[in-house]
């Protein structure tokens, strides 16, 4: 694995001497990371990570053409290895890999008319859509890498889709976007240390036989199709958007067997969305944003495994398993992000930023696992010193229902204009059987460095 | 960054008209304002300066601007290319009789942020430049004062007072001195409320670049109280047509044939 991590980084220095030296029109920038976490509680090393990303550009008259390249060496991803089922992604590398993150070609047709211009693009792209922070429920069209969960931040977490795109610019105020994705490719969860216990159970637990991902479309038969109309009025920026296609994230079909096992089948559903964001800028220095989403199709919800006798076949899942089901229901589902931001709250270089997070199972029933709503509050404040050089900052989310919350602490020092260095701790407060709670004794604290060129 | 925005569409879109010399001061800050406007289009590549003048302490990023004049209001990009602020982009869309309309994009958020206008004197990222230093303000928002006309370099030039109309102004009075040909400011000291000047900014070399556009290639602002100074090298600047759709917030995120 080593060798191909060397190998990769060859290319990767041959193509930046390449580019430097052999075609200086072509633009070169980047930036190398690398971060420490270790557990609070045991002394642990959770993660030991290297990553390198390196752009290169170039413009054409009116074509633009980008290439971003990420080479990572991630101690948390665990080996490629089938038989162990401990990563959940349709084209899983290892720790050490080299991919192309994001590259296309973007061609600007532009008129002196109504139509500013039109924009073309084709390739792998990383798409954004919605006005919110972290919890965004419109912007679903890229596959993410959980594997260090949210403490990666989400824009870091994407993985460009092969797609194609045009965007009609009406004057500045109004804009329409197609998007045709002909490419399946699922988000990736791979971490030796933050687990999901319903995964682990999945993986360990001997009543579950698992099976490999049922991945849709390997011969690209279904397209996936995403539609946004953007337009500002009455100075509140809004976008309308649509997304008909698969979800990243599979969900697990279940079955009895004779052997009294239940075999556990991912698989990837299509899924229909119908969004909305907006911002607007207020007063003293506050904007509000919000984003929200609602899925007519392809939203599965499991059933609940408890049972007064704590007997499976007595529980909701038992029971409709028993009928033929595959121990999940489809709902109509909705979520919405809202909240504000202001640069100097209080006091100069003071930011705040608050967001109510709320999940909702439309037509809940009592028998399933999830509850109807699920409430977060999310927070991120950071104060700047000495001209930006320094900065402390926290954020997280809590959960209302269940009172469970990841918050983080960072110092932040700037010793040169390219350079950030990051000493940082994240806690997770919840009890056992919560999705917070379960990681309540990774605490950890994390060490990091971020050079530009 | 807004500040810095509305500071490159100040000196760009500052007047080629020559005012008649009885005109008040409003009316020569309303003519510096329509004046240096591009309908084709304004590009310039500029090396910013940040200088610690206590430690002598220099950090240099460099930056491009794209300015277009559409009928009568003006649309300005800012953004950097490189450092740890690289891609980040400001938009400036100018509206008639409103605030303008700006939107801040950062490459770690991923889309624009509407950014509020109230902020005139807060400095942009960790430059010097404020939005009232930069002209982020309208005309309107001052009352002036002509005073009396001076010849600086060998160049006849106007001299205004203007007071702040917000009572929450930092500032007392701004001493504004125009270049009569270029009608570009090549000097606006900035005086607190303690009466002392605690800001200064100097423009220099300015040169024409197309149909009677007028550009600063050397920009210098000084935070007197802060002990730092900002400065703005420009590298090139012409003028060409450029796409009207880059002016779109929906597009922020994307390269510039120009970069």
């Amino acid at each position: 694995m080593k060798e191909k991590l060397y190998k990769a980084a060859i290319s990767l220095a041959v193509i930046f001497i390449a580019a430097t030296q052999s075609y200086a029109e072509i633009s070169v920038s980047g930036n190398l990371e690398t971060r420490n976490q270790s557990g609070i509680h045991e002394g642990d090393v959770y993660r030991n990570y290297l990553k390198a990303d390196i752009e290169l550009g170039e413009n054409i008259n009116n074509t633009v053409v980008k290439v971003l390249l990420r080479a990572e060496d991630d101690s948390l991803r665990p080996e490629k290895d089938t038989t162990t089922r401990n990563y959940l992604s349709s084209d899983y590398d290892g720790p050490q890999r080299i991919y192309l993150r994001e590259g296309y070609l973007s061609h600007d047709i532009y008129f002196d008319s109504v139509i500013d211009s039109i924009n073309i693009k084709m390739g792998r792209i990383i798409y954004t859509w919605g006005n919110a922070d972290e919890q965004k429920p419109v912007d679903i069209l890229n596959p993410q890498d959980y594997s260090n969960l949210y403490f990666t931040p989400i824009q870091e977490r994407k993985i460009g889709v092969f797609s194609g795109s045009a965007s009609i610019f009406f004057t500045e105020n109004f804009f329409l976007e197609g998007v045709v994705i002909p490419e399946f490719k699922s988000s990736e969860i791979a971490s030796e240390v933050f687990v999901p216990e319903e995964i682990r159970q999945l993986r360990t637990n001997a009543i579950y036989n698992l099976q490999a991902p049922v991945e849709p479309d390997k011969n690209n038969k279904k397209n996936s199709y995403g539609a946004r109309l953007g337009l500002t009025l009455f100075d509140i920026d809004m976008h309308l958007n649509y997304f008909y296609g698969y979800d990243r994230l599979p969900v697990n079909k279940f079955q009895f067997t004779t052997t009294s096992s239940l075999i556990v089948t991912p698989e990837y559903k299509q899924i229909q969305m119908i969004g909305f964001d907006f911002q607007r800028a207020l007063f003293w220095g506050i904007t509000l944003r919000g984003e929200g989403a609602y899925y007519t199709k392809g939203k599965y919800f499991y059933y609940s495994d408890k049972s007064p006798a704590g007997n499976l076949l007595l529980s909701p899942i038992g029971q409709d398993l028993a009928k033929g089901g595959t121990g999940s229901i489809e709902k109509d589902y909705g979520e919405y992000t809202v909240g504000f931001d202001d640069q100097d709250f209080i006091f100069d270089d003071l930011y705040l930023n608050l967001q109510f997070n709320q999940k909702v199972i439309v037509k809940h029933e009592e028998t399933l696992a999830q509850e109807k709503y699920i409430n977060h509050i999310l927070w991120n404040v950071k104060y700047f010193m000495v001209n930006k050089k320094y900065c402390i900052s926290t954020k997280g989310a809590y959960n209302i229902k269940d009172k469970s919350l990841y918050g983080n602490g960072e110092f932040l020092v700037k010793p040169a204009d390219n350079l950030e260095l990051m000493l940082g701790l994240w806690i997770m407060e919840g009890k056992e059987d919560t999705d917070i709670g379960q990681f309540d004794h990774n605490d950890m604290v994390y060490i990091a460095g971020k050079l530009t060129f | 960054m807004k500040k810095f925005c509305y500071l490159i569409l100040a000196l760009l879109f500052t007047g080629t008209l020559y005012a008649q010399d009885n005109m008040t001061g409003e009316e020569i800050a309303q003519k510096a304002r329509h004046s240096n406007r591009s309908p084709k289009g304004v590009v310039v590549k500029a090396n910013i300066i940040m200088k610690n003048m206590i430690s002598g302490k220099t950090e240099t990023r460099n930056a491009v601007v794209i300015t277009v004049d559409n009928n009568g209001l003006a649309k300005g990009l800012f953004r950097f290319t490189n450092s740890s602020y690289s891609g980040t982009t400001m938009l400036t869309l100018e509206r008639k009789g409103q605030d303008n309309l700006q939107y801040l994009y950062l490459p770690s958020v991923g889309s624009p942020r509407q950014i509020e206008g109230s902020d005139k004197e807060k400095n942009f990222v960790d430059t010097d430049f404020s939005n009232e230093d930069l002209g982020g303000s309208k005309v309107e928002d001052y009352t002036y004062k002509r005073l009396a006309d001076q010849k600086i370099g060998g160049k006849d030039c106007y001299v205004l007072e203007r007071y702040p109309k917000s009572k929450s102004s930092k500032f007392s009075k701004h001493v504004v001195i125009l270049e009569k040909d270029s009608l570009i400011p090549i000097s606006v000291q900035f005086y607190g409320k303690s009466g002392r000047i605690i800001k200064s900014m100097k423009s220099s070399d300015i040169r024409n670049i197309g149909s009677n556009i007028h550009v600063p290639f050397y920009v210098e602002v000084t935070d007197l109280e802060n002990k730092t100074q900002t400065l703005l090298k420009v590298n090139q600047a012409v003028e060409k047509p450029v796409n009207q759709g880059y002016f779109n917030r929906n597009r922020m995120n994307m390269k510039w044939a120009e970069e």
